[in-house]
């Protein structure tokens, strides 16, 4: 296993090394083995290697810039890097020359430079590395976009098998066979088919939605009504249910299974604590540029389970994620029950800007 | 057998209504939708024979026996859709019990077993088995809640602690001190810390007045106000307690005083 450090220079060097073959196999008349050839060829090499990092360094820095600013700065910059390698490598050869007594102490140094076909030279060679290392950044950053991408993934995942636990909650599944098993008993086949179709239908719904991020609220909601659907059968005269939500927000996006976990928390805490009639009541609405659903059910925070629980820790995971720190939900003590409040960017289009 | 049939789901119960019906050897004389009816028919009626659902809205079908007393205790048919605890407890004590849904002769074979048990002298069996059962759930279970209660509950607070429920008289209650999540109900001679909050129960019982960040009193037991500094005061009630209250609340107590 080569070290970091290591992998790093060598990235550095190998190209390099790679250029100067190319460009020796371009020189077949040379004689390689000759050491003014040597002398003369190799140095350039070394310092380009040399200025390589400094010059990364510095490419880095100049991502804070914006866009045509960056690149104004690079292409002034790759003639500044040109000019230096070009003034590095003529101080070698007339320093070593006069040295070795192979150039006149009397050269005169801009002479000895080579005129503009050199400058010209080092710098498209400064142009060419600077766009490589471009190209090195976008394919990170993709890199690190797609990892993002299959992390908010592996959540949505996770979410929409919570969403088939809370099906195939043993409890709730069981006590939905349960009654269709007592609808047939009574001869009420309609009505236990109906109640087979709900709950295939919501058992279905969860496996369809599985590959998008984004829904729009009335989606959400219809399949949250589902779910509701069955509860009410459980909980007959119970549970009172209740939507407020109005045309504009209901083609705003949310994120899937959004809602299900949070009306199931509200029926787990405050419904089946609650010995009388229980609510459950839903609003969305738009606020400062914000869209808020609110989630009502009757009962105390103190019996709520507070604000832990898998269903509410997956939702805040996943709004994280998605959302960055623009989205919040909280649990309030309310007039005789507990309000889960969600609030969500607007967005009107199935694509998020985090 | 005199048998009442306990559920909170409704088609559950009348499942189970079906299955007896054409059975002679049960008599049904009642049933109920939750734990608080639960307790007070088994009080009242006496069954011989009950059909017990274990998971129920706040009292569960443990609290539901753990409140009987002991000599009162019917035999018992438990009832689950699935519940890993029960289940288990069930096993240890090779406690008969129905999984929902169930089917016709399983149904039967829960019943003659509890018909053999009535008719010979296993009941005593069945009680030792019975309170293993309630031992171990109470040793595991020992939060103490507050029950939202129902519109014939108001007049009364249900405190579930230990696996055992209670019905506090809100006629009996002093005044209730609210401490984080958790409140403590005084009464005359007992106090019980159940977790909820002084919030909830304002919300529900108007009888009881806030006359502090965190205390209420119930009004019916006040004898007089005693004014302190800065606007403060406090309330001596009828078992000569002395309670604190704030300023800021000194608006809600009633103009009489």
């Amino acid at each position: 296993m080569i070290k970091p450090r290591l992998k790093s220079s060598l990235q550095v060097i190998l190209p390099w090394l790679l250029f100067l073959i190319i460009d020796l196999i371009k020189k077949p008349k040379q004689n390689i083995g000759d050491i003014f050839f040597l002398w003369y060829y190799l140095p350039g090499y070394v310092i380009w290697i040399a200025i390589t990092i400094p010059v990364y360094k510095i490419f880095v820095w100049t991502g804070k810039f914006s866009i045509w600013k960056r690149v104004g700065f690079l292409v002034v910059f790759g003639v500044f890097t040109g000019t230096l390698k070009v003034l590095l490598t003529q101080s070698f050869y007339l320093g070593s020359g006069v040295f070795f007594g192979k150039i006149p102490a009397s050269s005169s140094f801009f002479q000895f430079i080579g005129g503009t076909f050199y400058l010209a030279e080092a710098t498209i060679i400064s142009w060419v590395m600077l766009i490589i290392f471009y190209v090195i950044e976008i394919s990170r950053k993709y890199q690190d976009q797609s990892l993002e991408t299959s992390k908010l993934e592996s959540a949505l995942m996770q979410a929409s098998l919570q969403t088939l636990k809370m099906q195939i909650r043993p409890h709730f599944l069981f006590n939905a066979h349960n009654a269709i098993a007592t609808l047939m008993r009574s001869d009420k086949n309609e009505e236990a088919l109906e109640m087979l179709l709900k709950l295939s239908d919501l058992l279905r719904t969860s496996l369809n939605t599985f590959d998008r991020q984004l829904i729009p609220l009335d989606q959400e909601i219809a399949f949250a009504k589902k779910y509701l659907d069955i509860e009410m059968v459980r909980f007959e005269d119970r549970l009172e249910v209740e939507f407020e939500v109005c045309k504009e927000e209901e083609s705003l996006f949310v994120p899937v299974f959004i809602l299900q976990p949070l009306i199931e928390n509200g029926i787990t805490h405050g419904v089946s604590k609650n010995l009388g009639l229980s609510k459950i009541k839903v609003c969305a609405s738009t606020e400062d540029n914000n869209l808020v659903i609110k989630i009502f059910n009757t009962g105390s925070l103190a019996t709520n389970g507070s604000s832990s629980g898998i269903g509410l820790s997956n939702v805040r995971s996943r709004m994280d994620t998605l959302f960055k720190g623009d989205a919040s939900l909280i649990l309030t003590e309310v007039e005789s029950g507990v309000q889960a409040s969600l609030t969500l960017p607007l967005l009107k289009t199935a694509k998020t800007n985090y | 057998m005199r048998t009442l049939i306990i559920d909170d789901e409704k088609k559950a119960r009348e499942g189970l209504k079906i299955l007896l019906a054409d059975d002679p050897r049960v008599v049904l004389v009642g049933e109920a939708k939750d734990g608080r009816e639960a307790i007070e028919k088994i009080e009242s009626i006496k069954p011989d024979l009950i059909f017990l659902d274990i998971q129920m809205p706040g009292i569960n079908g443990f609290d539901v026996l753990g409140s009987i007393s002991e000599e009162d205790w019917p035999i018992v048919i438990f009832s689950t859709a699935y519940d890993q605890y029960a289940l288990k407890a069930f096993e240890v004590q090779a406690l008969d019990y129905l999984l929902k849904p169930f089917s016709k002769t399983r149904f039967k074979k829960s019943l003659t077993f509890a018909y053999e048990t009535f008719n010979t002298t296993q009941k005593a069996t069945l009680e030792v088995k019975l309170k293993g059962l309630l031992d171990s759930y109470q040793n595991d279970h020992k939060e103490n809640e507050l029950i939202q209660g129902d519109e014939e509950t108001e007049s009364r607070v249900i405190v579930k602690s230990n696996g055992k429920v209670h019905f506090l008289d809100i006629k009996n209650i002093y005044w209730i001190e609210g401490l984080d999540s958790y409140v403590k109900i005084h009464l005359s001679d007992r106090t019980h810390i159940v977790k909820s909050t002084l919030k909830s129960i304002e919300s529900k019982y108007q009888i009881f007045t806030r006359i502090h960040k965190s205390h209420l009193v119930n009004m019916q037991k006040v004898q007089m106000l005693e004014p302190y500094f800065n606007g403060d005061f406090f309330l001596t009630l009828q078992n000569d307690v002395k309670v604190r209250g704030s300023r800021n609340f000194k608006k809600n107590l009633p103009e009489t005083l």
